[in-house]
């Protein structure tokens, strides 16, 4: 329990533009888990997402004389993240889709060791991690914010920068193109 | 009614129609077998991302950061009387200071010079007969005497 574990992000915010360290730290705690598993499913590479976690928060803590208080933290987080990590695919010539590779496995977050009797639960999630590693980069990130993130619909389109509607036939379409790519 | 679209179907599961779009959705959802198995599909989808383990750093990256954060500038609410022009004072002072100096010796030379008599050089450069020498045309050392 940090010392300011009990205040909203946007306190924490305003403390940290006054030069308060400890709060901008209350917020990395907060966030890292959230940017990082968000990263690792866009970039598909553990050690690329925590190079680009660490990057969203310092780029955050250089960014925050910028931010206000009606833009909510978390969305503001997250575009600085997506950026990182649009920046990162360009770079890398990874945009459109990439076939994994039986090595790329490693890449995916490995589940908690598992006795045989979930061996199966394992394989689905691992079927599901691979259906989901396959999709275009713009519908992998919209899924994950909806569904991981559990963010609403205006929430996206703050991150995305994009309008209600087009969240809306966004999300049909991944959803579409996950189950096309799900094991029958 | 014919079949939704699956942008209808995907907002049904989303929860993000209107009341009245909604309730039109959920009555054909009931004759039809097909939308059914479509929408269940969609929240199976649903119900399997979420439940997807998800990795976590396992250690604490503030602390990690510490060294690369730099202080934030701090908001001044209200400028100083002096304004930016504060960072001037002591070269102002030093100058003022240097200029009263420079005053006080001048003046000190100024004033020797009036009560004292002329240096013996400026005398060799300007003055056509040496001290003590002959003036050999009286109009000239008188002259050059009456200059100031």
């Amino acid at each position: 329990m940090g010392i300011f574990s009990h205040l909203q992000d946007d306190e924490c915010v305003a403390r940290a533009q006054r030069g308060d360290r400890a709060a901008f730290s209350e917020l990395v705690a907060r966030y890292q888990d959230r940017i990082y598993r968000f990263l690792v499913r866009l970039t598909r590479s553990q050690d690329d997402a925590l190079e680009l976690t660490q990057e969203t928060f310092l780029h955050a803590y250089e960014a925050l004389e910028r931010w206000r208080p009606e833009a909510r933290f978390t969305t503001w987080l997250f575009q600085i993240a997506r950026n990182q990590a649009f920046d990162w695919l360009r770079r890398h010539k990874r945009v459109e889709f990439v076939a994994l590779e039986d090595d790329d496995e490693a890449a995916l977050p490995d589940p908690a060791p598992a006795p045989d009797a979930a061996l199966e639960t394992r394989q689905d999630f691992h079927a599901l991690e691979r259906a989901l590693a396959r999709l275009p980069t713009e519908h992998r990130e919209i899924l994950l914010l909806r569904e991981i993130e559990e963010m609403s619909y205006e929430e996206i389109a703050a991150v995305l920068d994009i309008g209600l509607g087009t969240v809306k036939s966004r999300i049909a379409r991944a959803r579409t193109g996950l189950l096309e790519k799900m094991p029958r | 009614m014919t079949c939704p679209g699956t942008e209808e179907l995907s907002a049904y599961a989303d929860h993000m129609l209107t009341p009245r779009e909604h309730a039109q959705l959920q009555q054909h959802l009931q004759g039809c077998p097909a939308c059914q198995h479509r929408i269940g599909e969609m929240t199976s989808l649903q119900h399997a991302l979420r439940a997807l383990p998800s990795p976590t750093l396992g250690f604490d990256l503030a602390s990690r950061l510490e060294d690369r954060l730099r202080p934030q500038p701090q908001r001044s609410p209200a400028r100083h009387w002096l304004g930016n022009w504060s960072g001037w004072v002591p070269a102002g002072l030093a100058a003022g200071m240097a200029l009263a100096s420079g005053v006080w010796l001048g003046g000190l030379l100024l004033g020797s010079g009036a009560v004292g008599a002329r240096p013996a050089t400026m005398v060799r450069v300007f003055d056509p007969v040496p001290p003590g020498g002959l003036c050999a045309a009286a109009e000239l050392c008188r002259l050059t005497k009456g200059m100031p």
